[in-house]
């Protein structure tokens, strides 16, 4: 005589299956695959933390001074300084900073920067200080690039 | 190990219950953690969605926490998790419970439905020692295993998406570190792109040999206690909210139920404590 099935075996063996499929193969298809379908679950720890993060190094071009950034905005306890002048998170927060800079200092009629900014490639080198952002537009103030991330060159830009 | 015993184990496999019982208390006090502040429901009343979800949420989290209908509360529990992700985190674009801080709680609490979490330490086996009808400390831990293939899966994927020469150069972590401590100046420190550079390839190594030790006896023990420090670490250095402590409590799942028994036997011997009043 056939040994009756269990139903509780199979149903934990559903449900074990079914648990499985689910936890490999959303990553596989999002991660190894690439389909990028956003309900699907995929395990990236920190994969956008930091990105877009900018390093600003505000300098005169004339006696190539590199200046204290906070101090420059008048701040003295670095403590003091709010998050978002802190990090400038996107080029346009460090362009519109040293805008401030510019306004804060009557002697200051040319300031530059060199920008870098985080991207998923690395560090991308946004700007080399070869513009003046007291009297330039955002647009002017990139370089070439475009003003957001991922800062693609744009055609007509330098290199 | 034949390939029909190996699943012959993960499926059907009898343990204690006691780790699955710790396993209950501990990811539900991390819900509680990451949800309850958020589902109050004075922050919700013109939301009927948010209402029934967190009522439902707090009932369910309840029972599971104390044992209390402890099958069905986890599946309930389980059930509105999904629904804070899927419907509440996509439907409605609710970011932050699409993150998976929030999706391996969920995957966790799933779990204990296949796990004897309500027969030790649970107001089920206190009632059930009252009708003098307890049944064994013991039970099938399915959910065990898939707990601990959840960990390895996450391991694994996650070491997947550093394989890229902008973390392996130590770039992206300069990133996330230079975003919480220093800010936008430049860094000067002396040795920092090394720091960041052996930080990086100690995740790279880290993660897998944690994914696959798991499963290795003789690993098991260093495996685990691998992946608190790393997590600990983690915990220390960078905002991980409640992932890196729901990690650490998913360790209990990778070693043998009895094991974790009789441990815990040997630590808190049962004594008589004599009435001295």
């Amino acid at each position: 005589m056939p040994a009756t099935p269990d139903p509780t075996r199979t149903l934990r063996v559903l449900f074990g299956v079914a648990a499985l499929v689910y936890l490999v193969v959303p990553p596989l298809l999002y991660q190894g695959v690439g389909l990028r379908w956003s309900p699907l679950p995929r395990w990236r720890m920190f994969y956008g933390h930091g990105i877009n993060l900018c390093t600003a190094e505000y300098f005169l071009p004339q006696s190539g001074e590199v200046l204290d950034r906070l101090d420059a905005l008048g701040i003295a306890d670095p403590a003091q300084a709010g998050s978002s002048v802190r990090r400038l998170v996107g080029f346009e927060a460090v362009y519109r900073q040293g805008g401030t800079i510019c306004r804060r200092h009557d002697d200051i009629s040319d300031l530059r920067v060199r920008t870098r900014c985080a991207t998923q490639r690395g560090w991308l080198q946004v700007t080399k200080g070869s513009v003046n952002l007291c009297q330039s537009p955002l647009e002017e103030a990139a370089e070439g690039r475009e003003v957001t991330y991922p800062y693609q060159l744009l055609a007509t830009g330098r290199p | 190990m034949s390939l029909r015993t190996t699943a012959e184990h993960f499926f059907h496999a009898v343990g204690s219950s006691r780790s699955s019982a710790l396993l209950r208390m501990g990811l539900v006090a991390l819900c509680w953690t990451r949800f309850a502040k958020e589902l109050l429901p004075y922050k919700h009343v013109h939301e009927p969605d948010w209402l029934v979800l967190g009522s439902l949420f707090y009932l369910s989290s309840l029972g599971l926490f104390v044992g209390f209908y402890t099958r069905a509360s986890a599946v309930l529990l389980g059930a509105v998790l999904l629904g804070f992700r899927y419907y509440l985190g996509f439907a409605t674009d609710h970011e932050p419970y699409v993150h998976h801080h929030v999706h391996v709680l969920i995957m966790g609490i799933c779990f204990l439905v296949a796990t004897p979490c309500g027969r030790s330490w649970s107001v089920d086996r206190w009632l059930a020692l009252r009708r003098g009808a307890a049944p064994p400390e013991r039970g099938r831990i399915l959910g065990l295993h898939l707990m601990t293939v959840m960990l390895s899966v996450i391991y694994l994927f996650g070491t997947l998406t550093k394989l890229k020469w902008s973390f392996l150069s130590g770039e992206r972590m300069q990133h996330s570190l230079q975003l919480l401590f220093v800010g936008s100046d430049p860094v000067t420190v002396p040795g920092w792109a090394t720091l960041c550079l052996v930080m990086a390839w100690t995740a790279v190594v880290v993660e897998p040999a944690i994914a696959l030790g798991i499963w290795v006896p003789r690993w098991r023990l260093r495996a685990v206690l691998l992946g608190i420090l790393f997590h600990l670490a983690i915990y220390w250095l960078l905002p991980v909210g409640t992932f890196s402590l729901t990690m650490m409590v998913c360790y209990l799942a990778v070693f043998p139920p009895d094991e974790v028994h009789r441990f815990l036997e040997r630590m808190a011997p049962a004594e008589r404590v004599e009435d001295t009043g």
